[in-house]
């Protein structure tokens, strides 16, 4: 099964991470990255450089900023293949071990459209 | 008869067919088609030699039909592993079909789900209980139950959660909530006189035992099972449930209940000394006389500081109320955040009755008794009040304790 793994940041633990710890954090999870299970990643950009386009009514609202006002945001995303959620949950663990802060939320993804897709 | 071939072989059923679709919304619906037929048929012509193979056949040929038909409108990958996993439609021997119960009760028991839908999904589908028993068992209205078990039947399927018996670094802390499951099983025969339920419980009990054998909880579990389970013949007369000290013990099974004691030491060998383990020393306390009301306090003090339980707590003000008198014990169940509880009710009116509160003492039997499920409790209840009711004038203490651990 296809699975996507949401990589939640907490702001604050990130903002006090010295560029050594960050650069061991991104070595490790680097490995695991190339595992053959995992189809693909990406890395956003910080949350002050989101931009949010709301449906209020008849009309589009324009805020800057991320449409969900949280102290941890979407900072990544996994797409990983494996047998079932307690695998999927063994990778996101392992991560969460790595990253040791903020948290990983796991969602199956709609066969329908991982098969066009794939 | 057909009733109790459907019983005996539903988890059965259900389990081999859970596997193969890994959902189980699909499964109960092919399998409940199976049923009905078997309903119509078995009557009529008699039943099959293999009821259990037979209702497998068929409710795995009504699943390909099924799926063939849908994948027609929609093609999904995962219908067509699943159709490929049942394989030929050829009928299925009594010998081929493997006891996968366990693969099912673990995925019912993911912690992916929560714990009230576990034990809610568990029941229905290894239990076999209707969505308003389980209803009744969890207090909550059918509604509200019908729609945690769909809402947790889908999670199994669209989250992809293995039917398969957990990995031995997985395996202990899937364990809790399989054997909370399993005592909530039992519970819920034991309450209502249904042996095939206890003894469903008690035979996922002993599956968990094998397959664990280092697992104190786990004997525990199964020793608190066998000794409530040995007394069952016992607990019921006439249509009303029996006080403990009112039993007649030629009726009460010794090899189980001596079963249920090997396992207690099985449990205390491995050192356990988990709220199942108590549990099962204490219920092996109740049996001995005379009893040792010092001992069950103190257990039962052990066993609520562990868990924090107000139905701990209930039973112990039942040992207190021994040790120290009915007012104490009332005082302990003060507070208690137990309102639709009917136990709470029953004991509350137990040792109200025995302080010669009358009043007070029938207020809480009618409580107790809407909320029973009816049967032998109501009956034992509708007997209390029809005593009080002829009582002249209050009374002093009586003999029997009339009040049982729960």
């Amino acid at each position: 099964m296809r699975y996507a793994l949401l990589i939640y940041n907490d702001e604050q633990v990130m903002a006090q991470r010295g560029s050594a710890e960050r650069g061991r954090i991104t070595d490790e999870i680097r490995e695991v990255l190339d595992r053959s299970y995992v189809l693909d990643w990406m890395r956003l950009k910080g949350a002050d450089s989101a931009t949010s386009v709301a449906e209020s009514g008849s009309r589009s609202l324009l805020t800057d900023g991320p449409f969900l006002d949280s102290k941890d945001y979407l900072g990544g995303l996994i797409l990983i293949d494996v047998a079932d959620l307690d695998a999927a949950l063994a990778v996101a663990r392992e991560l969460q071990e790595i990253r040791g802060s903020g948290a990983i939320e796991i969602r199956p993804l709609l066969e329908a459209r991982a098969d066009r897709n794939g | 008869m057909v009733e109790e071939a459907f019983r005996r072989s539903w988890g059965r059923v259900l389990a081999a067919l859970a596997a193969d679709l890994r959902d189980i919304e699909l499964a109960e619906d092919v399998a409940q088609e199976a049923f009905a037929i078997a309903a119509a048929r078995w009557p009529r012509e008699g039943a099959p030699d293999n009821p259990t193979g037979w209702l497998i056949t068929v409710a795995r040929n009504r699943a390909i039909d099924r799926i063939r038909r849908e994948r027609v409108l929609a093609a999904k990958t995962e219908q067509l592993a699943a159709e490929l996993r049942l394989g030929s439609s050829a009928p299925v021997e009594q010998s081929q079909i493997p006891d996968e119960r366990l693969e099912l009760i673990f995925a019912c028991c993911h912690p992916a789900l929560a714990m009230e839908a576990q034990v809610a999904l568990t029941l229905r589908t290894l239990g076999g209980l209707s969505t308003e028993e389980i209803a009744r068992a969890f207090l909550v209205p059918t509604e509200t139950m019908s729609k945690r078990l769909t809402r947790a039947k889908r999670m199994i399927r669209d989250a992809g959660i293995p039917f398969s018996v957990p990995a031995a670094e997985l395996l202990p802390e899937r364990l809790a909530a399989v054997l909370a499951v399993i005592y909530l099983i039992f519970n819920e025969g034991w309450g209502s006189d249904r042996a095939e339920l206890s003894e469903e419980a008690i035979a996922l009990g002993r599956c968990i035992v094998e397959l664990l054998p280092d697992e104190a909880e786990a004997y525990g579990l199964l020793a608190l099972m066998l000794m409530g389970h040995g007394r069952h013949r016992a607990r019921f007369a006439s249509g009303g449930l029996v006080p403990l000290d009112e039993q007649d013990r030629s009726l009460w099974d010794d090899a189980v209940i001596t079963e249920g004691r090997q396992m207690l030491e099985r449990a205390l060998g491995l050192r356990g000394g988990g709220p199942y383990v108590i549990q099962a020393a204490i219920a092996d306390l109740y049996l001995r006389e005379p009893r040792d009301w010092r001992q069950i306090a103190l257990l039962h003090a052990q066993l609520e500081q562990l868990t924090g339980s107000p139905v701990v707590r209930l039973n112990r003000a039942v040992a207190v109320a021994e040790l120290e008198g009915e007012e104490a014990a009332l005082a302990l169940l003060d507070g208690l955040d137990l309102e639709r509880y009917r136990f709470l009710h029953s004991t509350r009116a137990e040792l109200l009755r025995r302080l010669g509160r009358d009043g007070e003492a029938l207020a809480a039997y009618r409580r107790a008794l809407e909320l029973s499920a009816g049967g032998p409790e109501a009956a034992w209840l509708q007997r209390r009040i029809e005593q009080l009711l002829a009582r002249p004038h209050a009374g002093g203490r009586e003999a029997t304790t009339g009040i049982e651990p729960v």
